[in-house]
């Protein structure tokens, strides 16, 4: 079995009981712990009572494309009795004594949740390395970076230990590891999913969505997801609903005119090209677009981020300063420095870079096509901005195709679409209007029913393959 | 208080307040970001009705169309 969808009909069929999938999950989790470090917490007695109570339930008809599936999650979303870590030092101070409105609507449609996943610290930085706990490390090569700030929910199911996973994204944080790790991972429109119980970064930026391996799969959690929520008051109607993959309608599909300024490198724009032109095979057509200045809007992005951050961090940073890696710290003291006035227009441009958007890039197709991460998938060591005392100019560049669509507030897919140089997977992005997640969904399936990329991962529950790792690495991995 | 006298103490806030845990390098390159943000927003003119609440107004709107 490789996907969520596969493992939901087996399970369906009888083929094999949700008690037998958690404990092949959490022998997974153990198995794969010391290589790619993707769990900060399993809970495995309670996870296996749930499942064997799932299969009472199961045997008297209850069932549903997440019944008795396991999942994790990132360690940010409140659980009963669990203390979040956020991947910091500074763990949430008590246990919650209420579920996030996401995972309370995934445990009600069935899921068993198995354990909570490493992310980068406080959700800032998008390579997954985290000084407090031990980086999280790529599932297909553990020497390179796993992506951030959801590290864990994408190399957990890049290496099969979960079918699916959620995790959160304010400039790319879902995007950036499914990316790097072969798997396929959806930033929903702004407001899509309830925030409610998730760890704030930057209120008008943070979309919490889900991971897994098929585009198929992102959409079976969205639909439980999905939706208002009286906690709530900025997740926006309706509910997303799932539909199987349709008759191959004539896509349009915009794809940027000029790469010049945005620094891809060649092998992952090669790689997105192909990809465009499966589909065009297919029979859509692809349309030059011209993109916004997506400098500028990273840059908006970062006046809305800045200020909201240090906002959410003022009063730790006042007692607890030196609780934070120093980089993480410096990070968020830069949002003090943000003007108000700066930060009120920031907001107030918004409206009108979005309807540009959608009016001009958008205007003629039916989505767009850019890559997901800009360079090939670069190693722990060479971003290692603790380490190095500086931002790495790589680091710089990995949200350069991800932030500008957070301050739009628009819904983007990221599909894996081919290597790069190193042989380590590429992924590209289709994006759309605000609330078109049904259709960016449909393509994604389209162009996963035509290609294997999304598949060129471990199977699920898979033992770990066996690679000869250098000696001066295994003191950093943490069991 | 004169003028120069005020500035001086809100100065003096803020360093107390924010400035006193940063290096001197560190300001410089908070500067340099801040100064980063300051040219992005001031490149778009907004219409005098402009206001942060219209992006939430039409993100509702396109919810109701989806719905």
């Amino acid at each position: 079995m490789r996907t969520l969808a596969e493992l939901s009909h087996a399970m369906d069929a009888r083929l094999i009981s949700s008690q037998e999938v958690v404990e092949l999950a959490l022998a997974a989790a153990q198995r794969w712990q010391s290589r790619i470090n993707a769990f900060r917490a399993t809970y495995a007695q309670t996870a296996s009572e749930a499942a064997r109570l799932r299969d009472r339930q199961a045997d008297k008809g209850a069932n549903g494309p997440l019944y008795g599936i396991p999942l994790a999650y990132k360690d940010m979303f409140d659980w009963p009795g669990h203390r979040s870590s956020y991947g910091s030092r500074i763990p949430q101070a008590k246990a919650p004594e209420v579920a996030a409105t996401a995972l309370a609507r995934l445990e009600a449609a069935g899921a068993v949740t198995v354990g909570f996943l490493s992310m980068s610290e406080f959700a800032l930085g998008p390579t997954g390395h985290n000084a407090p706990f031990g980086h999280c490390r790529n599932a297909v090569d553990p020497l390179r970076i796993a992506g951030g700030s959801s590290a864990g929910s994408a190399a957990a199911v890049s290496a099969g230990i979960v079918p699916a996973s959620l995790g959160s994204d304010t400039g790319g944080s879902i995007r950036i590891p499914a990316s790097v790790n072969g798997v396929t991972g959806l930033k929903p429109t702004q407001g899509r999913i309830s925030r409610a119980g998730a760890m704030l970064l930057a209120s008008s930026l943070d979309c919490v969505g889900p991971i897994g391996r098929s585009a198929e799969d992102c959409g079976l959690i969205l639909a439980v997801v999905s939706g208002a929520d009286p906690r709530d008051a900025t997740a926006l109607g309706p509910a997303y609903r799932h539909q199987a993959l349709q008759g191959r309608k004539r896509l349009r599909l915009g794809f940027p005119k000029d790469f010049g300024a945005e620094q891809t490198d060649a092998d992952v724009l090669a790689a997105v090209v192909d990809a465009v032109r499966t589909l065009e095979r297919e029979g859509a057509s692809v349309v030059d677009v011209d993109l916004p200045e997506i400098g500028l809007l990273h840059r908006l992005a970062d006046a809305i981020q800045k200020p909201e951050s240090a906002a959410v961090h003022r009063g730790r940073l006042t007692g607890q300063a030196a609780a934070y890696t120093p980089h993480i710290r410096r990070r968020i003291e830069a949002g003090y420095f943000v003007p108000a006035v700066d930060y009120i227009d920031a907001l107030a441009q918004r409206e009108l870079w979005l309807r540009r958007f959608v009016d001009g890039a958008l205007g003629d197709v039916d989505a767009l096509i850019v890559p997901t991460v800009g360079i090939a998938v670069p190693t722990i060591e060479e971003t290692d901005e603790e380490a190095r005392g500086a931002m790495p100019d790589l680091v710089g560049r990995m949200t350069r195709w991800t932030r500008w669509l957070n301050y739009l507030g628009v819904p983007a897919l990221t599909v894996p679409c081919g290597r790069d140089r190193n042989g380590m997977p590429v992924g590209m992005q289709i994006v759309g209007r605000p609330f078109a997640e049904a259709q960016l969904i449909q393509i994604g399936m389209l162009f996963q029913s035509l290609t294997e990329w999304h598949l060129q991962v471990p199977d699920l529950f898979s033992e770990p393959p066996q690679v000869a790792r250098p000696a001066n690495t295994q003191d950093r991995i943490q069991a | 208080m004169s003028e120069e006298q005020n500035t001086s103490n809100i100065a003096s806030f803020v360093d107390s307040r924010i400035l006193a845990g940063l290096s001197v390098d560190r300001r410089a390159s908070v500067a340099r970001e801040v100064m980063d943000v300051a040219d992005a927003v001031a490149q778009t003119p907004l219409p005098p009705d402009a206001e942060p609440s219209s992006y939430l107004r039409t993100m509702a709107s396109y919810a109701a169309k989806a719905s």
